[in-house]
């Protein structure tokens, strides 16, 4: 069997690893183990299957965060490697290949990933590994979660569809139409929307859920042009995007309604494919994306996007990526596991995982840093620290959820994006309630 | 529990759920010459049928998914539930199929029944939650340790081979075996000698569909979720090459063919080095490697690798 | 009213895609009685050599044409060298088409493996949008309409109007009879495959422009729609085949139109079904059905 050709850092690291995850659980020692060698960080996501391009997004913050850590030492002395786990986005092959991954990776002592669509199978089993892991799922289900080893600093899906009806009664629209993809990460918006519309003044004209990538929407369209919305509240992958709103632009005698969608959307496939066929003149004006805000002025910001620039796989997303909240809530994820690592003394997640709260904790005499380098350097010098990073101060709840403040974004024509509005957080939690 | 150890627990609960499979599509195929391209459908109606027994109420996990039932049956009733579902689906099948027809029709006509399945049940949504599929699917043991539970898990997955390896030498073996074999190889020949071809033909098509049944509802248990992209049409294709490699109508030689797939093959390219600039990459060796080899072995050797034992008869030869 | 009109217009638009593939699909189960899984494939195939093409500014009319001309060499090839052997061995009709899906399965996942696996465009190609009668059709829809009757008259022509449509159509029927005549069957063959492989990469490209956004799953899932309208139209009825096109395209349409757009598929998947289990030899077809392999 294959099994034998493995690339392993070191058998003694293997072993190590084994010995300590067989014995993890068997309540706290009082000397915190030691590893040796590299690290690794796992980015669980899918690279193959129709979500393939998650997998390339969420590896680059990985490469960004650890090319950081790297270059200073890594953790307390652990250089860092980015592995790739893919969890294919079907549950039936997710679980073997996490599982395989979690039994075949030395010194996997962290996560980033676990994104909506195997969240459900994927999640349990990386908490029962006992390794941390920050996670870019939108699931309703995770907003009561339970899991120790699992943060979040995404907002939920439902919080999301209550921001994009904020936006839009913001822009002043008042009749909508609803076009979602039938997929699990599209769907959980829809709860939030539907509630938060009436209750702000305006009107779901149309409710519509389409299937994945078809051949044609005439149907559809005409459904759509019938109900006269003022603005397409829209969220479904690029290549049905771009047919879609190709029909759209045939049958409509060239004219396309305004958009709201996901910042999820804010990505090079989807930009590459609606401009290719739509043209960029509608793409750069009348497309919203709303998501996670952050402020892009913060040395933590400046820090994250030159490190993207700065390494030659990521250099080209860097500035589309940049502006997205999910990947820079994994980048902060990562250095706050790091930091736990080193004020824990030890990079074992089930001794560690007590240590990630109190990265981000505000207490008094702590000093405020933002960025990895810091915060180590303020950790040896014996001094407390609390981590704000790219998306601002985590306000974790007792879920781990960190939900934050939203924004909405327009593309530029070269596929980044610029931050046009805000939308106030606690507004959108209110409409939940 | 080390990883290993949990890896080694996942490589034998889809082993068996696989060897489930294959030798319910043997029977059909193999052994019957039913050309049962849409197998894969019974598999999915146990795994549905168990998630919808062994869940809830969709109101009471918030209505995040929804689907129809929702019984909070146990874990035993629940997988019979899933074996019943697959015998049923088999039956309703195995109508299309009596009307006799060239085999590669057949098989087409099969192909597109279990594409309008999934399409059916990707399209609406209320009935088994869409194209997102169903999770959270609750295991049996959870209230054990882990480890314990797990490797109970692999025990009863280790019986339920036991007692379906058993139904299939039944089928495959014997009177009833001789019997199928010569409806396949020759059917006019075998009505002509009495033999009640639809009769017999319709308890295949159950006993092949509650092998699938048990399979899909041993697997949704064990993973906690299933979707449609688990009975896309490639994993018939899957099945249908271990049948092939392995030997048709040869219980053994599909045991061993379903191994070499399942797991040398599509687990085996997993351990390939990764290629930075293409991740997905092994996934598509992986096919191309099962494509590659089911071509190789019609081409070279179309009896696979442990051939069905021709019997022999005494006399002039 | 007004929907009916419409969704008969796109049924029309998408039924001219689906016949001319439907007529390829139909050739060469004609000619050797071989139910060709990997024209799927085939058609991505072309689809995405179209894409190189038009990426480079070649205009997609003369891409169209040389991705045609690039996947009949390749189907000639599959023909030879893969299915005809196997054919003249003995193999049984099951175990071809499972080798066509493993070889569709293969090229797909190659050419996946080459060009990844994100969405793709020809790009905005739809030109002025033409309203006749209620009904809503783009420039390049007419185009395709045009160009897939304009293939549909050839292929008529050819068949019934030259000697080599003659060795054709004889060659189909009875090789044994056709080669003691002194018909070079191989070869004529061989054309067969040439010619309904070009159409099938012409298929590929049309698709590739109805679309306007697909991926490598682009082939595989029009194949059956496709088989529907050549098993719908007779097989090796080139006229059936464009028939049973527009039946499959309009009632298609008419069915996203008037239920769950997403039924629109399953249509095309009940019509094949259906066909198969009641009447495989089709509305217009001889008796294809019981006719053994030929090579």
């Amino acid at each position: 069997m294959g099994i034998h050709r493995l690339r392993l850092a070191s058998p003694l690291a293997l072993a190590t690893a084994f010995v300590l995850a067989a014995c993890g659980g068997s309540g706290a020692s009082s000397t915190p183990p030691t590893q040796t060698g590299p690290l690794s960080l796992g980015v669980i996501a899918p690279f193959t299957g129709p979500a393939a391009e998650f997998g390339t997004l969420l590896t680059a913050p990985c490469l960004a965060a650890t090319d950081l850590i790297n270059a200073n030492g890594g953790v307390s002395g652990h250089q860092v490697n980015c592995t790739s786990i893919d969890d294919t986005g079907d549950p039936a092959d997710a679980v073997p290949n996490v599982t395989k991954a979690i039994a075949t990776t030395s010194n996997f002592d962290f996560a980033i990933g676990l994104e909506s669509n195997t969240a459900a199978t994927t999640v349990p089993l990386v908490n029962g590994a006992k390794i941390p892991f920050f996670t870019t799922n939108g699931l309703v289900a995770f907003t009561k979660n339970t899991y120790p080893y699992y943060y979040r600093m995404t907002p939920g899906d439902d919080a999301n569809g209550a921001a994009f009806a904020v936006w839009a009664v913001q822009q002043g629209y008042k009749s909508v139409a609803i076009v979602f993809q039938n997929n699990i990460g599209s769907e959980g918006n829809l709860p939030g929307l539907t509630s938060a519309m009436p209750r702000l003044g305006g009107s779901i004209a149309l409710n519509l859920t389409i299937p994945a990538d078809s051949a044609s929407y005439s149907a559809e369209v005409e459904r759509v042009i019938a109900a006269k919305p003022d603005v397409l509240i829209w969220s479904a992958d690029p290549q049905t995007t771009a047919t879609f709103m190709g029909n759209y632009k045939s049958l409509n005698n060239g004219v396309l309604p305004p958009m709201v969608t996901a910042t999820d959307s804010l990505t090079p496939d989807f930009f590459n494919a609606v401009t290719k066929v739509v043209g960029i003149a509608y793409v750069t004006s009348k497309i919203w994306l709303v998501g996670s805000y952050f402020d892009q002025t913060t040395p933590a910001f400046s820090t994250y996007k030159a490190a993207l620039l700065a390494d030659s796989k990521t250099h080209d997303i860097a500035p589309v990526l940049s502006t997205v909240g999910p990947p820079a809530g994994a980048y902060d994820g990562i250095n706050i596991m790091a930091l736990a690592m080193i004020m824990a003394k030890t990079t074992v997640g089930s001794y560690y995982n007590s240590y990630i709260l109190q990265v981000v904790s505000p207490k008094s005499g702590a000093v405020v840093v933002n960025n990895f380098a810091d915060g180590a350097k303020a950790l040896a010098a014996g001094k407390q620290i609390q981590y704000i990073g790219v998306l601002g101060k985590p306000t974790f709840d007792k879920y781990h959820n960190s939900a934050g403040e939203f924004d909405a974004n327009k593309f530029n024509s070269d596929g980044s994006a610029t931050q046009v509005g805000t939308i106030s957080g606690s507004q959108v939690l209110q409409l939940l309630g | 529990m080390g990883g290993w150890e949990y890896y080694l627990i996942v490589l034998l609960v889809y082993l068996g759920t696989d060897l489930l499979a294959a030798w319910g599509l043997n029977l059909e195929f193999g052994v019957t010459g039913v050309a049962n391209l849409a197998y894969i459908v019974t598999i999915a109606a146990g795994a549905y049928t168990y998630a919808i027994c062994t869940l809830g109420p969709p109101a009471a996990t918030g209505n995040f998914q929804q689907y129809v039932g929702g019984f909070y049956l146990p874990f035993p009733v629940a997988v019979l539930a899933g074996v019943l579902a697959g015998a049923v689906v088999g039956i309703l099948i195995g109508l299309t199929g009596l009307k006799r027809l060239r085999q590669d029709y057949q098989a087409i006509a099969m192909l597109v029944v279990s594409l309008m399945a999934a399409t059916v049940v990707m399209a609406d949504t209320p009935f088994l939650n869409g194209n997102a599929g169903l999770g959270l699917i609750p295991a049996p043991f959870s209230d054990q340790d882990p480890e314990i539970q797990r490797w109970l898990y692999v025990g009863i997955v280790a019986v339920a081979c036991v007692v379906g390896y058993l139904l299939l030498r039944r089928f495959t073996t014997g009177p009833i075996g001789r019997t199928l074999r010569a409806v396949r190889d020759d059917e006019y020949a075998a009505a002509a000698i009495g033999k009640d071809i639809v009769v017999l033909r319709l308890v295949v098509q159950a006993a092949g569909g509650a092998l699938g049944g048990a399979s899909g509802a041993l697997l949704a248990a064990f993973i906690g979720g299933w979707s449609p992209g688990a009975w896309a049409y490639v994993e018939t294709l899957a099945l249908l090459t271990a049948v092939i490699v392995g030997g048709m109508g040869s219980d053994r030689g599909v045991s061993i063919g379903t191994f070499v797939i399942a797991i040398l093959v599509l687990q085996g390219v997993q351990f390939l080095p990764q290629i930075s600039f293409r991740i997905g990459l092994r996934e598509d060796l992986g096919w191309i490697v099962l494509g590659t080899v089911t071509i190789l072995f019609i081409w070279f050797r179309p009896q696979g690798i442990l051939p069905e034992r021709r019997p022999k008869y005494g006399g002039s030869s | 009213m007004q929907l009916l009109i419409e969704a008969i217009g796109f049924g029309i638009a998408s039924g001219a895609v689906i016949a001319l593939g439907a007529v390829g699909f139909s050739v060469q189960f004609g000619m050797s009685n071989v139910l060709n899984i990997t024209y799927g494939s085939l058609m991505t195939l072309g689809a995405y050599i179209g894409l190189v093409l038009t990426d480079r500014g070649v205009n997609v009319w003369i891409s169209l044409a040389i991705a045609g001309v690039v996947v009949g060499a390749v189907s000639v090839g599959f023909h030879r060298w893969l299915l005809a052997p196997l054919v003249r061995r003995g193999t049984r009709a099951f175990a071809i088409v499972i080798v066509t899906v493993s070889a569709g399965v293969v090229l797909q996942y190659v050419i996946v493996a080459f060009a990844g696996p994100d969405a793709k465009s020809y790009g905005e190609q739809s030109g002025q949008t033409f309203y006749l009668l209620g009904v809503v059709l783009t420039a390049s829809q007419v185009a395709i309409i045009v160009l897939a009757a304009v293939l549909m008259l050839g292929l008529h022509l050819l068949l019934t109007r030259t000697t080599l449509g003659r060795a054709m159509r004889a060659t189909a029927s009875n090789r044994v009879l056709a080669q003691s005549c002194g018909i070079a069957t191989d070869r004529i063959s061989d054309i067969a495959w040439m010619l309904s492989g070009m159409l099938c990469g012409a298929a590929g490209v049309a698709l590739a422009i109805t679309t306007v956004s697909f991926d490598f799953t682009l082939g595989p899932i029009f194949l059956i729609p496709m088989i529907a309208a050549a098993v719908l139209g007779g097989i090796g009825q080139p006229y059936g085949a464009m028939l049973g096109g527009l039946v499959v395209g309009i009632a298609s349409e008419l069915a996203a139109a008037y239920t769950n757009p997403a039924y629109r598929e399953v249509v095309a998947f009940g019509i094949l079904v259906v066909m198969l289990l009641v009447r495989p030899n089709g509305l217009f077809g001889a008796a294809w059905a019981t006719r053994r392999l030929m090579a």
